[in-house]
């Protein structure tokens, strides 16, 4: 579905982590001669740049395939994905790398940067990206979603579920991406209303210890098996 | 006293999203959620108009006395001016 023209030379690293994801017919292309260096420190690393700017030229043409990322790290568990977002640092990564440990192999990270999100045939799946953070954790799968959190760190476990509005802030918070243009940011804004609706999202205070996996586990399992998700 | 070019409004969920768009962004680089009354006020505010115009035409809508609609007025126009979508 999406081509990452080999560029040799510096962005073949870039490239051979894409590869993974070549298909025959891409439906969206990137295109790195629009490429715009000149928005970035100068001392930033051309993989860097090529990865955000790549990143930002398919969450444009996404949004006209109904899709759009979040800035999570996704986990899959018994064939449900549950995503763990927030702002850098907060602990996403930490958090679904504790699911790994505390349940194992029933527990698998398939994107621990910006999975793709899209609604296929009447369910919500989250997709495997190649924009999957420093640590290179990738599978090219698509996971039907169960629910989204959002972290904060805190002293103690505390998990409540969000109500819409809020749902809706953090949710554009960690997708919303520079629109221009009025009728890309109306077709996110209509996609993230459909989410909101179809989608249980939750708030988790942790610290970084095995019981906010267990918590978090327990009740958005508890929540998407009410819901039919 | 109007809203600014390159705000769209749009309900999203049980709320309004109010976002810049394009040169708006500079001036403000986020997103305010109001709810239904603000939506109002603000599809009114599209106009040029003023606190005195608002209140009545909240008056009307809503069935409620002017000073109670002057103040409602008055707070959402300050709820909405950090965001500097105001001319």
């Amino acid at each position: 579905m999406v081509e990452v023209p080999d560029a040799g030379g510096v962005y073949t690293p870039l490239y051979l982590q894409y590869s993974d994801f070549s298909t025959d017919k891409p439906d969206i292309v990137i295109d790195e001669t629009k490429f715009k260096r000149e928005d970035y420190p100068t001392n930033m690393a051309d993989e860097m740049i090529s990865y955000m700017e790549s990143y930002s030229q398919f969450c444009r043409e996404l949004i006209f395939f109904q899709g759009f990322t979040l800035h999570a790290s996704a986990v899959e568990f018994e064939g449900k994905a549950y995503l763990f977002s927030g702002p850098c640092g907060i602990g996403k990564s930490t958090h679904t790398h504790l699911w790994e440990k505390v349940f194992g192999q029933k527990a698998k990270i398939f994107n621990d940067d910006k999975p793709a999100i899209r609604k296929m045939d009447g369910v919500w799946y989250a997709y495997g990206t190649p924009w999957c953070g420093k640590d290179l954790i990738q599978l090219n799968i698509k996971v039907p979603i169960a629910g989204v959190c959002f972290l904060k760190q805190d002293n103690l476990n505390v998990i409540r579920q969000l109500p819409k509005s809020e749902a809706l802030a953090k949710l554009l918070e960690q997708s919303l991406h520079r629109f221009r243009n009025t009728e890309r940011l109306d077709l996110m804004l209509g996609l993230a209303d459909a989410f909101i609706n179809e989608i249980p999202v939750f708030e988790l205070a942790n610290r970084p210890e095995s019981a906010a996996a267990i918590l978090s586990r327990d009740n958005m399992k508890k929540i998407a098996e009410e819901r039919g998700l | 006293m109007k809203i600014k070019e390159g705000f769209i409004i749009r309900k999203v969920a049980e709320s309004w999203a109010v976002i810049p768009v394009g040169k708006a962004q500079y001036d403000f680089n986020g997103m305010i959620l109001i709810n239904q009354t603000g939506a109002f006020l603000w599809n009114l505010l599209k106009e040029d108009t003023d606190i005195e115009q608002l209140a009545n035409a909240l008056c009307k809508e809503y069935f409620i006395d002017k000073n109670q609609a002057k103040e409602d007025v008055e707070a959402f126009i300050e709820s909405i001016k950090p965001s500097n979508c105001l001319e």
